[in-house]
């Protein structure tokens, strides 16, 4: 008689991703999705399902970054908006103005960015919750004020005509060419945020976040895992934010606003922190919201009522979904679908 | 040496003002442990009623003694609402949960003023008399004095309130340590209620003495990066604090905004954001905070 239930033989077994073999049929099937999407949501020839699901994948991996720093490891960031400004200013500048390829302009976007991410982050290890909220906070403004009032970022006005990337004469132009490039790097940051978890550094994060005064006696460096879950942080960030620069092909710094930030922390909490797959559904979710709002205000019986009045709504939608996921769902998502997991698996029994 | 004077003074009165509004954030921070980011919206809120109780100078609705009483009847009604719908239920949660509470709040009220009385400035009808007062050389704009006059009554108000009163006895010990103070029969919700409501008045108060100045506007919401500059330099629960910490951001953004903003342009916008970082890298309790309140 074969055994009844899933038995792992050894130890990586336990602690693989993908444990089964229908695992793995759910994985490719998923995949194969993602590659046909594009073609099913442009079924109706309407392209602004792909804009809104390439931006939709640039905010992923922004907020996979700030699920690093405040869900893993409990520093709370206020200031995630500036990271992503300062990626995307940097990837401006040195394809418009140094003419680097944007295939180096990215990494070195991320790589500064996440530079800038320690030096933000190195208070951390005397300032907890609230005053590192706050010192982030006072971060996103001062980033804001510097890149007003520099020449090299053009001001307010920002920069235009960033390029788009190209391999020899294949130039990333489309909405379509994009969506690849774009999926490809969110696969890549949510294979490398899930493998996190799973690693020595990551199991310090959570260490860190649940008590770092009991954390050194495990033998971690509280100081030294608070600045690198700053560091991982802002180095997703900052490719998130060259990526978007380089998409929209412009960068102006009011598109980074204190809302931004809120934004994002209200995707992390709402999808549920720590989680990668929680960062995910939190994303799609507020997402999807805006997209809704986006097509009600378009449709032909709705009363024209301006662009302000959309934009109000949606924010007091996303704050309304943000205090109602606080006060009654405050694991978020992932833990409605950990719930369900748990009953389908017992499921005969209870 | 007659423009240093003149900055210094008209900081001072200012920096009274951002030391009451202040007070209102410090208060929920120590009785119900909420580190209020909407704080800013609740003086905008505050504001806003204000005006559609009292109208434009063009076309005043109420008199004045009426729409200021029927403000704050709004603003405690308003205090009681926050704290019985959002913040009753955050009782013993982790400090970071209300803090995201009121974030999402911030964008909720920040949006619904927005949709009710647009994004325009409006001008709030007259409450204290205007035109200049000239002390010497020195001239300062009447409704500074008004404003600091006002600031000055609510906080002695408060002063005497907490001092003198048994229900002010009971917050403070409530304050020193909650366990005890309800063990010696002090009721818990009265406290939070009491402090929520105490909190929407001075962040009323503030919101309609600062719109007096300069109009009712979505803009009134950034006073809460002032606010946050002054607690953080004064302490996050030192009432104390609150106000030097109000006078050294009123007097040194003026000086700043004279002294600087001709070399470093627009310096004086972010003298605030540059106070919280040097505070918080040199002496992240602030000036009169206590040292052991930076856990959470």
């Amino acid at each position: 008689m074969r055994a009844r239930g899933k038995i792992k033989r050894d130890y990586g077994r336990e602690l693989a991703v993908i444990r089964t073999r229908t695992h793995w049929f759910i994985l490719a099937g998923f995949l194969i999705l993602l590659g046909i999407l594009p073609g099913i949501l442009t079924w109706t020839d309407n392209n602004s399902w792909l804009t809104w699901l390439n931006f939709t994948f640039i905010t992923i991996i922004a907020v996979l970054g700030l699920n690093i720093t405040t869900g893993m490891a409990g520093q709370v960031s206020l200031g995630h908006a500036a990271f992503i400004m300062v990626g995307g200013y940097t990837l401006g500048i040195l394809t418009t103005k140094m003419d680097w390829p944007f295939w180096l302009a990215l990494p070195a976007g991320g790589i500064i960015t996440a530079a800038i991410g320690l030096v933000v982050g190195a208070p951390s290890v005397r300032l907890r919750g609230f005053y590192l909220a706050i010192a982030t906070l006072a971060f996103l403004f001062f980033a804001q004020f510097l890149i007003k009032h520099l020449d090299i970022t053009n001001g307010i006005h920002g920069l235009i005509g960033i390029p788009a990337p190209s391999i020899g004469d294949f130039r990333i132009d489309t909405d379509l060419k994009w969506y690849y490039l774009i999926l490809l790097l969110t696969i890549g940051g949510v294979i490398s945020s899930v493998n996190l978890t799973r690693s020595r550094l990551g199991r310090a994060f959570s260490a860190v976040r649940d008590n770092d005064i009991t954390a050194p006696s495990m033998g971690i460096n509280v100081y030294l895992t608070k600045v690198t879950a700053f560091f991982i942080g802002s180095l997703y960030a900052g490719v998130a934010g060259g990526l978007g620069a380089s998409y929209l092909s412009v960068i102006r710094v009011d598109q980074f606003t204190v809302f931004e930030s809120i934004w994002y922390l209200g995707m992390v909490i709402i999808g549920g922190a720590g989680s990668t797959a929680g960062t995910v559904m939190g994303v799609l979710f507020l997402r999807l919201i805006s997209q809704f709002l986006h097509v009600v205000s378009m449709g032909s019986w709705v009363p024209s009522l301006g662009a302000s009045f959309w934009s109000s709504i949606t924010y007091a939608i996303y704050g309304a979904a943000i205090i109602a996921f606080v006060s009654f769902q405050p694991y978020g998502l992932i833990a409605i679908w950990r719930k369900w997991q748990a009953q389908y698996k017992r499921w005969p029994f209870g | 040496m007659t423009a240093l004077l003149q900055l210094t003074l008209s900081g001072i009165l200012v920096g009274c003002v951002f030391g009451l509004i202040a007070m209102g954030f410090v208060i929920t921070y120590r009785s119900a442990h909420v580190f209020n980011m909407a704080y800013g919206q609740f003086a905008m809120v505050g504001a806003y009623m204000a005006w559609t109780f009292l109208g434009s100078p063009d076309s005043p609705r109420f008199p004045l003694w009426l729409g200021i009483i029927l403000t704050v009847l709004f603003a405690i009604a308003f205090g009681l609402f926050v704290e019985r719908v959002f913040f009753r239920r955050m009782i013993g949660r982790p400090l970071f949960v209300p803090f995201m509470l009121t974030l999402g709040l911030l964008a909720v009220i920040n949006s619904v003023v927005l949709l009710v009385w647009g994004p325009a400035p409006l001008a709030l009808a007259q409450t204290f008399p205007k035109g200049p007062v000239g002390v010497g050389e020195i001239t300062l704009p009447q409704e500074y004095l008004w404003s600091f006059a006002v600031a000055m009554a609510a906080l002695i108000a408060f002063v005497i309130f907490f001092r003198n009163t048994k229900l002010g006895l009971a917050i403070r010990a409530a304050y020193d340590n909650q366990v005890a103070a309800r063990c010696l029969g002090v009721s818990a919700r009265l406290n939070s209620q009491i402090a929520w409501i105490i909190s929407s008045l001075l962040a009323t108060i503030g919101g309609i003495l600062i719109a007096s100045v300069q109009g009712v506007s979505p803009l009134l919401g950034e006073l809460a990066m002032s606010v946050l500059a002054v607690t953080m330099l004064g302490g996050l629960d030192s009432l104390v604090g609150c106000i030097a910490g109000g006078l050294v951001l009123a007097i040194g953004g003026n000086l700043a905004s004279y002294y600087l903003n001709p070399h470093i342009q627009g310096i004086s916008e972010v003298f605030g954001v540059l106070l919280i970082l040097m505070v918080l890298l040199i002496r992240p309790a602030g000036l009169f905070g206590s040292k052991s309140i930076d856990r959470v």
